[in-house]
């Protein structure tokens, strides 16, 4: 077919051939070319051009589509079909070491417990938003003396604020209270509660999730029979009953109408309170000032700062002290405290659960360190099976994926354990801190704790086995086979080896 | 296993020109400048395809398994010389069920769009 050669267009049409990939040319190089094997007689640069425009399109056409058809491969070889065999391949793996997983599932769980633990205390009190509204505006006050940077105020001490205080919307008081329940309706039981006034609620800006809480009216005394009851205690001794509202529960004290059932995240003042009724203060005739047994919160009015409500209290403070000089003596150091809510209830152990928990975090990297060792221990019998997997095809992303998938099964097992250990350990550490700070309960069951715990556990697992196996996955499969093989029976010396 | 990127369930479109490839193919082994003529001929003139273009297209084909070079056993016609140089291709098993499916969900995506009364009569709205 050529029938006058011209050595110059055959170079122009083999250089054109270079945009296609080299497989193309290998399989369709010759046959494509032979297309262009006659160059024409007449307008030659036109059809060089032409020539060079359409392998150029093609060729580089072609190249995309085998980068296309290469990520499809690869995408689909790391989808999930594959992902499900690589996991039981590593059940498989680990069940054949049972010894092995479980050190590693026992260390990360050690330390994964201890995280969850001090990461559920760290939530409760610093993290997670307090079940009121606007918390910003919630301050506590109390009396300041030597020795006592916050302590509680007496009766007429609370009434001189809400007359005297006009940074504040609302102010309550309240004291914690224990309430025997008869045996008439139900078992007899002992129950932690709170005497409150009218106002906590509004302050705290809570609503009952059942019925009402009660009014100023029935926060008077003699008019206070009424009860507002927690989530617990309604469903533990009530079923849950909502035609609960209007019912009495006889006290040792007497009966007390139910008006009320607060919601299931209400803590206050004590995560154990299970009842609330009114304080009924007769300003008429309160206790002596003298006696400091009330606790104050306060609802700030909303263009005012905690700065400003101190000054304000300050000033207060200054007026009593003149009023009553022997009530608050120059040397008593007694003045007025305001602070934030969360402050109050988290108060000195900010700090000491922010360095506790890098502590814990700390604790977590030697467990990582040491699962590190672990799977070094075994590197050889990792290495054997890389290899194999590696000669029958697998590529560095899917042994990157199966050390992967090992770790991660290994975190979240120690996790889930450490969860469970964590929630020992919780409720063994709570009996030593104060009652007013709220204690996680199950953590498992805690999605924020059980989810921290779980991705710490699983990212130490994962970057433990990533480490050990990363070496043996980047290099060649070939040198990964010279790696692997056994050693030569004997070994003279290294050159005899050559 | 790897996903391929045809699939003779369903799938995502083959190209057109692909699809005539292996109609083509489909009734026998042919060499590219023969597939390419018998291309023009069955579309009338309206698709044509450049020799950089049409192995491209072979080469992907080849590559997703829908076709394969034939032997010279395989080939239907007489062959020359000049014909031995040149290779024959034909279409694999897995081609021609991704060539049945595909040209089945091609009519019906045809099917659908001329049933509405806007395009197949060029109804305004």
């Amino acid at each position: 077919m050529s029938a006058r050669p011209s050595p110059g267009w055959d170079r122009w049409i083999g250089a054109l051939l270079l945009f296609y990939p080299r497989r193309f040319r290998q399989r369709f190089g010759e046959d494509l070319a032979d297309h262009y094997r006659t160059p024409p007689d007449r307008h030659r640069l036109r059809a060089a051009l032409h020539a060079g425009s359409d392998l150029a399109r093609a060729g580089l056409g072609a190249r995309l589509d085998d980068h296309r058809a290469r990520w499809i491969a690869r995408a689909s070889s790391g989808g999930l079909d594959g992902l499900v065999v690589d996991l039981r391949h590593t059940l498989r793996g680990l069940c054949r070491r049972p010894l092995f997983s479980l050190t590693v599932i026992a260390t990360l769980a050690l330390a994964g417990g201890l995280n969850a633990a001090v990461f559920g205390f760290l939530d409760n009190t610093l993290l997670r938003p307090l079940p009121v509204h606007d918390e910003s505006l919630i301050v506590s006050i109390g009396s300041r003396w030597n020795g006592f940077e916050h302590s509680a105020v007496s009766v007429r001490e609370y009434l001189d604020y809400v007359e005297r205080s006009r940074t504040l919307s609302a102010i309550a008081a309240f004291t914690g209270a224990s309430f025997n329940v008869s045996a008439d309706d139900g078992v007899p039981e002992r129950l932690l509660g709170a005497r409150v006034t009218a106002s906590f609620f509004d302050v705290l800006g809570v609503h009952p999730a059942l019925g009402r809480v009660f009014t100023t009216v029935e926060d008077r005394p003699g008019r206070s029979r009424v009860v507002v009851l927690s989530h617990a205690l309604w469903i533990r001794r009530f079923g849950g009953d909502p035609r609960v509202l209007g019912r009495t529960i006889r006290f040792d004290s007497g009966t007390h109408e139910i008006l009320g059932v607060m919601p299931s995240d209400f803590p206050f003042p004590a995560a154990e309170t299970e009842l609330w009724i009114p304080l009924s203060i007769n300003p008429a005739a309160t206790p002596p000032r003298g006696a400091h047994n009330r606790l104050v919160i306060a609802r700030m009015a909303g263009d005012f700062s905690v700065e400003r409500v101190r000054e304000e209290m300050s000033t207060i403070a200054r007026q009593l002290q003149q009023e009553h000089p022997s009530m608050y003596p120059v040397g008593s150091g007694w003045g007025l405290s305001v602070r934030p809510l969360r402050e109050h209830l988290v108060g000195d152990f900010r700090l000491a659960l922010q360095t506790l928990m890098v502590a814990v975090g700390f604790v977590l990297l030697i467990a990582c360190a040491n699962v590190t060792n672990l799977m070094v221990a075994r590197a050889s019998d990792r290495e054997a099976e890389l290899t194999t997997r590696s000669a029958l095809g697998a590529s560095a992303f899917r042994l990157a994926r199966q050390a992967l998938l090992e770790g991660l099964v290994l975190g979240l097992a120690g996790g889930a354990v450490g969860l469970v250990l964590g929630t020992g350990l919780v409720h063994a550490l709570g009996s030593f801190l104060p009652e007013r700070l709220p204690i996680p309960d199950w953590l498992l069951t805690d999605g924020r704790v059980a989810g921290f715990a779980l991705t710490m556990t699983a990212m130490a697992g994962m970057v433990a086995a990533l480490t050990t196996s990363a070496r043996a996955i980047t290099r060649h499969p070939a040198a990964r086979c010279v790696a692997a093989a056994p050693p030569p029976m004997r070994v003279r010396s290294a050159s005899a080896r050559f | 296993m790897a996903r391929r990127e045809f699939d003779a369930d369903g799938g995502p479109p083959l190209r057109t020109t692909d699809l005539l490839v292996l109609a083509v193919l489909g009734d026998g082994p042919q060499h590219g400048y023969a597939i390419a003529q018998e291309i023009a001929a069955r579309t009338r003139g309206q698709v044509t395809i450049r020799p950089g273009d049409l192995y491209r297209v072979l080469y992907r084909m080849d590559s997703a398994g829908l076709i394969e070079p034939a032997p010279l056993s395989a080939r239907g016609r007489q062959a020359s010389d000049w014909d031995d140089r040149r290779t024959d291709y034909r279409i694999t098993p897995f081609g021609r069920r991704v060539a049945r499916s595909q040209a089945r969900l091609l009519s019906e995506i045809c099917a659908a769009v001329l049933s509405r009364p806007s395009v197949a009569h060029g109804e305004a709205g």
